[in-house]
């Protein structure tokens, strides 16, 4: 007569219960895309918000991938000699942002909620 | 508890000898001569317990100034006394490459950076073997991996300091894992592979496996959920979108992110499991266990709490091949020996003071918060208050212990921490396993890999999701500065005298 030992009904059970539930969460996440979008939460979280040049602290500034402790410092400086930015192509003027890096950190960055 | 724990106190006096000795920088000639003058006296007082212990504690904390002193002296061909860093003249090196290579995306292309085993120099002024263990910084694709014998011309440079936080020193951070230059090779520099396959064999097979499987990974799971799960199973944190990694650090539940003793305990409990299903008589099963662990400390970069970890539940094992109880205070005495003997600087790293913390403050104050509120009532509804009592003592005695450095290091207090983890921790135990799941599918079975991969991702999302509600709680992190350190010292003196009551109550309800 076929019997499982304690230790194999659980690998069976938990392999069985991933094949099944997975199988079935595929389908959906495949299927429809309100449970895709619904699913895909983590990528959605991980994309960094935009950034107000002109109100952010620079602990919210160093958020933006490629400005680090010193351009923020930079950034705050700037802010503080000329009233703050009245474009996002203001940040050129930053030392250590050229037109090149401008365009790296161009899509993370606006002004009040304007980007 | 001292009484039982011998082996931890000794520990904790050949830790603070490391620390003395970085303090102090008392030279060679006065450390022989305290070793010499303690041991002796623990020699002569043999026959008087008391005395003779004051005697063998303090010569172990000299010995741990001695060890961490002769550590770090350099043969004489050391590329520390063989250049003085300059950063308008070019250098060659000749090495071989003694890490994974990290790349990482800069303005104007790529930075990749990876750790060089000195072999040969060539300066200005001198030409010949060298060596020591440099940090590369290259703006061009190198053409090599771990192992490779490279040569390369480039710029020698000291670490610099960017922050103005004193608390982080890269230079401090490098030196400490014997780093003390860095070549910045650029665009246009020689670089030239000459032999392959130079490196540790067996370090050279972990590197292989580290990158199938993180191919495998890659191949089946978003840019996101690649980096969490890369993370978790096998310790390599890089991926990790910045602002997901806020997310868990404001919530104080980071640490799952760092593998240590909840994924090699569930590692373990895997192989456990998987072992049973062959006929291994029982001590094979933990003897494979441990070689299996082994293998896990390996491919993981052999990070602190991992090697805490491993040691740990090797320890434990080990109990039950020769039927003797383990000790968890001994067995954690055990893994940060073993640290520090392979490198003294690791008690400076802030991964090992977190990681040894948490678990100690875990096993000294979880047996008494239990007992004291967790009793339970019998039937189904104490159960489930038992355990869920439980969770919370092991969450509030881990955050306690580390509450102080968190605040002192990362300038952020996280009460929520507590309540966090009673969602985190379960989610991430079932991720774990799920993510072994699809890396063994990747491996064995690919057409079956796509159920582990949408099991993985709504659990992911359900995941981030709490914590990011968790993290909308009012007061569920402030920011605080902490400049000196002794408020921290204070606060760790307290805990420590409430941990000896607790514990010496403990003992007292034991004899009664």
């Amino acid at each position: 007569m076929l019997s499982f030992t304690r230790q194999e009904r659980l690998v069976l059970l938990s392999l069985s219960l991933v094949l099944s539930l997975g199988s079935i969460a595929h389908y959906f996440i495949q299927r429809f895309s309100p449970v895709r979008r619904v699913v895909c939460f983590t990528e959605a979280v991980s994309r960094p918000p935009r950034v107000d040049l002109n109100g952010a602290t620079p602990e919210q500034l160093r958020t933006v991938p490629g400005i680090g402790e010193v351009l923020a410092r930079r950034i705050e400086d700037y802010r503080r000699e000329h009233g703050g930015f009245e474009a996002c192509a203001d940040l050129k003027k930053v030392t250590g942002i050229g037109p090149r890096n401008y365009e790296y950190l161009a899509p993370f960055v606006m002004i009040g909620q304007q980007p | 508890m001292l009484r039982h724990c011998p082996f931890f106190v000794l520990v904790v006096c050949f830790g603070l000898g490391i620390a003395g000795q970085d303090w102090l920088r008392w030279p060679i000639g006065v450390l022989i001569f305290v070793s010499l003058i303690l041991s002796l006296a623990a020699l002569v007082f043999f026959r008087r317990p008391e005395v003779a212990t004051v005697f063998l504690l303090m010569g172990f904390m000299a010995g741990g100034a001695l060890y961490s002193f002769s550590y770090q002296k350099f043969p004489a061909h050391h590329i520390y006394y063989r250049v003085a860093p300059d950063r308008r003249s070019v250098v060659q090196v000749q090495g071989v490459v003694a890490s994974e290579l990290r790349k990482k995306e800069m303005f104007r292309g790529q930075k990749i950076s990876f750790e060089l085993d000195v072999r040969g120099l060539k300066t200005g002024d001198f030409e010949g073997p060298a060596a020591g263990r440099i940090l590369v910084y290259c703006y061009r694709d190198p053409g090599c991996v771990y192992g490779d014998e490279v040569t390369l011309s480039g710029r020698l440079v000291r670490p610099y300091d960017f922050s103005r936080n004193p608390k982080f020193s890269y230079r401090k951070y490098l030196r400490r894992r014997g780093i003390y230059f860095i070549l910045n090779v650029k665009k246009d520099s020689f670089v030239r592979v000459t032999a392959r396959h130079r490196g540790h064999p067996l370090r050279q097979g972990m590197v292989t496996l580290r990158q199938r499987l993180r191919d495998i990974l890659k191949d089946h799971l978003s840019p996101a959920e690649y980096g969490v799960m890369q993370a978790v199973l096998i310790g390599d944190r890089s991926a990790i979108p910045p602002a997901l990694h806020r997310i868990f650090v404001q919530t104080g539940t980071a640490h799952v992110l760092a593998i240590s003793g909840l994924h090699v305990g569930i590692v373990a409990g895997l192989i456990v499991v998987l072992l049973r299903l062959l006929p291994v008589p029982v001590t094979g099963q933990y003897l494979l266990t441990m070689l299996f662990l082994a293998g896990y400390v390996g491919v993981t970069g052999a990070r602190p709490s991992v090697v805490r970890a491993a040691v740990m539940a090797g320890v434990f094992l080990s109990g039950f091949l020769v039927e003797r109880e383990t000790d968890g205070l001994n067995s954690l005495s055990w893994a940060a020996f073993l640290i520090l003997l392979l490198n003294p600087n690791a008690l400076f790293d802030i991964g090992f003071q977190l990681s040894f913390l948490s678990v100690m403050t875990i096993i000294l104050f979880y047996p008494s918060i239990v007992r004291r509120f967790f009793h339970g009532a019998p039937g189904k509804g104490g159960k489930a208050a038992r355990l869920i009592g439980r969770s919370f003592a092991v969450s509030f005695s881990a955050w306690a212990g580390v509450a102080g450095l968190i605040a002192y290091y990362f300038d952020i207090v996280t009460p929520v921490t507590i309540l966090a983890n009673l969602l985190v921790v379960p989610l991430m135990t079932i991720l774990v396993v799920l993510g072994f799941g699809l890396l063994a599918a990747g491996v064995i079975a690919p057409p079956m890999a796509h159920t582990f991969v949408a099991c993985v991702r709504v659990l992911l999302s359900l995941l981030v999701f709490g914590i990011q509600a968790i993290r909308r709680i009012p007061g569920a992190c402030f920011f605080v500065r902490v400049e000196p350190f002794w408020p921290i010292l204070l606060y760790y003196l307290v805990l420590s005298a409430f941990c000896l009551v607790v514990s010496r109550r403990g003992t007292q309800k034991g004899e009664n």
